[in-house]
């Protein structure tokens, strides 16, 4: 992940001028996932370390709380984007386009996006909205 | 069949230094993030499904393998959290000096100890 290149400008001005590139979108993406997951980064972490003691019915009122739930679902959503993303880099970095590449991708790709969806409507059912 | 192209990011060619160990550490606790994000959605889609769903769940990170799991998984989370305010801090230019890539690298380490350990301390 390099910061600045030849001639001073950022990623960030150049992925601009090459937004139909697959690569800067992916590039772009990942960071905008990863702000949007950072904003709540903090309160996630508290709640990952304070969930462990929870009982089904202390856990319940938690999720089912307005502001629980709308943080949980934009978590789900850009954290598990990110997590995609990520994932893919991974593979694209150390699995050879032979061994199965490609297929390897769209299979992480299906494995994140059904896990968001599965979040999503369990904190909608939790929450009372489904 | 020719020799197959070498992959990034060539780990075995580079002597260890702080910045590259930092690096990967970043990938590994994304990788950590990414498995334990899944079990986050288990728990969630666990819970939505009923109390016999979610006791056992439950009783599971009560376990001592499961504590560690979720401490693990607090870790990652805090490291990939404060070392990707350095990256994306490098994407916006500031701090690309080695000297500043090193404090700041050592001062990411100092309060992923130090965050961490107040968090369970709160808890």
């Amino acid at each position: 992940m390099a910061g600045s290149l030849a001639g001073g400008r950022s990623m960030a001005q150049i992925s601009a001028k090459h937004h139909r590139e697959p690569g800067f979108r992916h590039w772009r993406w990942q960071r905008i996932s990863a702000v949007a997951t950072l904003g709540l980064m903090l309160y996630f972490t508290y709640l990952v370390a304070s969930m462990g003691p929870l009982d089904y019915s202390a856990a319940m009122a938690f999720v089912a709380a307005p502001q629980h739930a709308v943080a949980l679902a934009i978590l789900v959503i850009a954290g598990l984007f990110h997590a995609a993303l990520g994932m893919q880099m991974i593979i694209e970095d150390y699995i050879p386009l032979a061994s199965g590449r490609l297929a390897l991708v769209t299979i992480a790709r299906g494995v994140f996006a059904i896990a968001a969806m599965a979040s999503l409507v369990s904190v909608g059912m939790i929450a009372g909205l489904i | 069949m020719a020799k197959p192209r070498p992959l990034s990011p060539h780990l075995q060619v580079y002597r260890p230094q702080l910045t590259s160990i930092m690096s990967i550490m970043h990938r590994a606790s994304g990788a950590v993030l990414a498995t334990g994000s899944l079990l986050v959605a288990l728990w969630l889609v666990a819970l939505a499904a009923g109390a016999a769903f979610f006791d056992p769940v439950a009783d599971a990170m009560q376990h001592t393998l499961g504590q560690l799991v979720v401490f693990g998984y607090s870790l990652a989370l805090v490291y990939h959290g404060l070392n990707g305010i350095r990256h994306l801090m490098w994407d916006l230019r500031i701090g690309l000096e080695i000297k500043q890539v090193y404090q700041s690298g050592y001062l990411v380490l100092g309060l992923t100890v130090l965050v961490t350990a107040m968090l369970w301390l709160a808890v």
